[in-house]
């Protein structure tokens, strides 16, 4: 697995370099001290894995991986006491090590990320038609004041658009991202992700019913119960994308 | 309130009503003048007086007397007391003047009678009520007084265990981790600073102040183990005058401030930065000054929990005489944004002593 190390001192990038060594599966294709540096090495080299560190000069951890134009590799965190990150990994299920770190929690991380590797793998690959654009499998990290995510987007089923932000609906939350709906738009993959109306993107695996509106528009229900309208205009194309 | 208080006000008005109307009945009865008259004349006189000293209650509640100083309090509650009788012998007169027409030819200063006999018993009421009441008061503020300290106390006595920063303490663990490979020798030294540094950090919460040079030697330990972590991204510079070595400064303040520095400074500036720490003797005060590679403003730094700390413990150990300040520096040579904290501590003052004669309990 090809793995980038992000932290900004040279002795924990080593210390943690010497840990890896004893899982041969990881592959150490680069070292990066902070965002700047890191941020091309992710573009370039494409990891599958980061380990990156939270507290670093200029952009800390959390605002390199919201930086990141293409899909995000997996991540597991490194920090050695931050009571606000460590509340902030409470909310999902996102990784993390504290420094100094130990081989048995070490092993555990890793174990956990070759598992979720192996899922997408399968079906992964035929969907991504370039890097830049984000499929299903694809993980977003998503951050709304102290909580993070990491969200596979097939799991979100709409793109809510307020003003400036976002608002994205996945289980029972709703972070809003600072993004634009058509920045948006242009990055996720177009068969998966449908724009209904100027305000929402909805996603097609989740609709549930469809029906027919006035002057020629469609409502689709959503799995979860979200009442979505489709304009006239983009009806015609869901027509077109949905019939054989 | 709560239920049972009021259960207890109503027992007690209803009891003390008809005890001084009972006591005046037996008075009736002695004279033989007891009669049905009387027995309903002293029924509506028991609900006539709760009705009245309820009224004066609400008032009281209404305009929260109870928290008046005494001189304000004082005359409020005497103009209760002569309205209060004057409308209980208001009642009274027309239908003792109807039942006993014989006895009040005898009495050309009945009214004055009346107001003194009505004015004892209101003033009985009125006095334990309100009495009652403010020996409450002034107990719940007490109460709250103290809750108030201890949580103060509390907070400073936090305060000083959160000096050495976690943060800091698990980092430096971790590099001395990589070291045990890469420089055993460097490693051995790490662990003997860091334990002077938790050493000095666990004596601090005993000692009042300690000497300069200590507190330097602290500083020191301290930014050896960061060069550790950050290697050729921190520099610093230590310059002390000689005269300054022995002056008593507070523990660990010197070394909250740089701390600080390089927590909020040097180690968000991508290409590393320095610190710069001197001391002086200026009109007989220590002159501390320590300049910073940052940027000050950023809420966390200047609002933050070390600097107001600092302020506060040079304000109670030598009061006015002590300064702390922190400021951005005018970026004239242009070596990046500088900031720059500077103290002056006074020789120990009286103050200190004073304080230092107390046990720690006392200080009120």
């Amino acid at each position: 697995m090809k793995t980038l190390i992000i932290d900004d001192e040279r002795l924990a990038r080593n210390e943690l370099r010497r840990l890896l060594e004893n899982f041969p599966k990881i592959q150490i294709i680069g070292e990066a001290a902070n965002a700047d540096e890191a941020l091309p090495m992710i573009e370039e080299l494409e990891p599958e894995l980061l380990f990156l560190d939270i507290q670093m000069p200029g952009k800390n951890g959390f605002e390199l991986l919201q930086s990141i134009e293409g899909k995000t590799p997996e991540v597991i965190f490194t920090t050695a006491y931050d009571e606000y990150a460590i509340k902030a990994f409470e909310f999902n299920a996102l990784d993390y090590l504290l420094k100094p770190v130990e081989l048995s929690r070490l092993s555990e991380a890793i174990h956990r990320v070759e598992e979720e590797q192996h899922i997408p793998e399968a079906t992964g690959q035929a969907a991504g038609i370039s890097t830049k654009i984000l499929g299903e499998n694809d993980q977003v990290f998503v951050k709304d004041g102290e909580k993070c995510w990491f969200v596979k987007l097939g799991k979100v089923r709409l793109f809510e658009s307020m003003g400036n932000y976002v608002r994205l609906y996945f289980d029972d939350q709703k972070p809003l991202v600072l993004k634009s709906l058509n920045a948006l738009e242009d990055r996720l993959n177009p068969t998966t992700f449908f724009r209904a109306n100027r305000k929402h993107i909805i996603n097609l695996q989740w609709i549930e019913k469809i029906e027919p509106w006035f002057s020629g528009g469609l409502l689709v229900t959503l799995r979860g119960g979200d009442k979505i309208e489709i304009s006239r205009r983009q009806a015609i194309r869901f027509k077109d994308l949905l019939s054989l | 309130m709560s239920m049972s208080k009021q259960k207890i006000y109503w027992y007690c008005q209803i009891a003390g009503w008809t005890l001084v109307i009972i006591v005046e009945w037996i008075g009736y009865w002695l004279q033989g003048l007891f009669g049905e008259e009387v027995f309903w004349l002293g029924i509506a006189n028991i609900i006539l007086g709760i009705s009245l000293t309820h009224l004066y209650r609400l008032i009281i509640k209404r305009w929260n007397w109870v928290k008046l100083p005494l001189i304000r309090l004082v005359p409020r509650v005497a103009i209760s007391v002569i309205v209060l009788a004057a409308v209980m012998s208001a009642v009274n007169i027309p239908f003792d003047k109807e039942l006993y027409a014989d006895i009040f030819v005898n009495e050309p200063n009945y009214i004055f009678g009346y107001l003194v006999i009505w004015g004892k018993t209101m003033l009985a009421w009125v006095l334990s009520y309100t009495a009652y009441h403010y020996v409450e008061q002034n107990r719940n503020d007490e109460i709250e007084k103290l809750l108030l300290k201890t949580s103060v106390r509390e907070t400073e006595a936090k305060v000083l265990r959160s000096q050495l920063n976690p943060h800091f303490v698990f980092n430096a663990l971790n590099s001395i981790r990589a070291l045990v490979f890469e420089n055993p020798t460097k490693a051995q030294q790490g662990i003997t600073q860091l334990s002077n540094l938790l050493r000095n950090s666990l004596l601090a919460d005993r000692r009042k102040t300690v000497e300069l040079r200590e507190e330097i030697k602290t500083v020191e330990d301290y930014l050896s183990l960061e060069k550790v972590r950050y290697e050729d991204r921190l520099t610093s510079y230590i310059d002390l005058d000689s005269r300054t070595l022995f002056w008593q400064v507070p523990p660990m303040m010197l070394q909250t401030l740089v701390e600080n520095a390089i927590k909020h400074g040097v180690s968000k500036a991508v290409g590393g930065g320095f610190i710069d720490i001197r001391s002086s003797l200026e009109s007989d005060k220590l002159h501390i000054t320590i300049r910073n590679t940052g940027v000050l403003g950023d809420k966390e730094a200047s609002g933050g929990f070390g600097l107001a700390n600092t302020s506060q413990r040079l304000d109670l150990l030598y009061g006015h005489e002590a300064h702390f300040k922190i400021y951005q520096e005018n970026d004239t040579q242009g070596d990046g944004p500088i900031v720059c904290a500077e103290i002056t501590i006074p020789a120990q003052s009286e103050g200190m002593f004073r304080r230092e004669k107390q046990p720690l309990g006392a200080r009120s």
